[in-house]
């Protein structure tokens, strides 16, 4: 019974405003933030997150507000959990934000790497052209990750997990570089070595 | 900082006017490019669209729209 009571106030904490800061904090300021120890506070956040947008759009139901705001409720609720002073993107096309979750590409052999310098319109659509087949799996969207370090953009297939864990497991399993945390707005670096296969994938598609 | 998630598209192409919109936007934030109109008119016709001034405008303002 204690045990529950605990669990419903560690649920509550986490969904919260502040509760959320802490865990960012807590993941961001440890030794290695990328460390698979902090995938379970990563996870933790990420519960917590989707439990304070579902609370927020079953009390705009139960106020009988629109879809339009509903959705301005949810992205309010969203705004002061991810950025206290202001601020957030939504998706030019659907003006859906895919705020939460882990974002991960299974698909390195659908990967196109370019120089950022060298990016240009036309690698995108014949990215998605190439990939037509995946598009028609939901939960697959195009993604576009950029390596400061090394200047690459890769293009991929990406997908959206619901656990740190399980997108620390695909990443390790299709050889990606990392992994996107949307709860923290980084990315967590799962092995550094793959960058080489990335910077081969443009060498390829230029020979 | 390692690699950061910076566009995710819908995968798919059901508007191909504003797919290649939210193209030109996204490459101009990384490098600065600006397309212009013969660029434009091969991705039309890379959707099969045709290369019609009247697309190359509607583009041009999906950009703006998206750019807001």
């Amino acid at each position: 019974m204690a045990e529950v009571a605990l669990e419903s106030k560690l649920a509550a904490f986490d969904s919260s405003p502040r509760g959320q800061r802490v865990l960012v904090d807590a993941v961001m300021h440890s030794d290695d933030p990328d460390s698979p120890s902090n995938d379970a506070l990563r996870t933790r956040l990420y519960v917590g997150r989707s439990t304070r947008i579902a609370q927020k759009r079953a009390l705009a139901r139960a106020r009988g507000l629109s879809a339009a705001d509903e959705k301005l409720e949810v992205a309010k609720a969203l705004r002061r959990l991810r950025h206290p002073d202001g601020g957030f993107t939504r998706h030019p096309l659907t003006e859906d934000e895919v705020t939460t979750g882990f974002m991960v590409s299974p698909y390195p052999e659908r990967e196109k790497a370019r120089h950022v310098d060298e990016l240009r319109p036309r690698d995108i659509r014949e990215h998605l052209q190439e990939n037509a087949d995946l598009w028609e799996e939901p939960g697959n969207y195009q993604g576009a990750w950029h390596d400061p370090e090394t200047g690459m953009v890769s293009l991929d297939v990406t997908v959206v997990t619901t656990s740190a864990e399980e997108a620390r497991r695909i990443a390790l399993e299709r050889n990606q570089v990392a992994f996107f945390d949307a709860q923290t707005g980084r990315s967590v670096t799962v092995n550094a070595n793959e960058r080489g296969r990335i910077a081969h994938l443009q060498e390829e598609s230029q020979s | 900082m390692t690699k950061e998630l910076k566009y995710m598209g819908p995968g798919n192409a059901k508007d191909p006017i504003q797919n290649i919109a939210a193209a030109i936007v996204f490459v101009k934030g990384l490098n600065g490019h600006e397309p212009d109109d013969e660029e434009i008119r091969e991705e039309l016709v890379g959707y099969g669209l045709e290369a019609t001034e009247e697309n190359i405008a509607q583009v041009r303002a999906a950009v703006q729209e998206q750019s807001k």
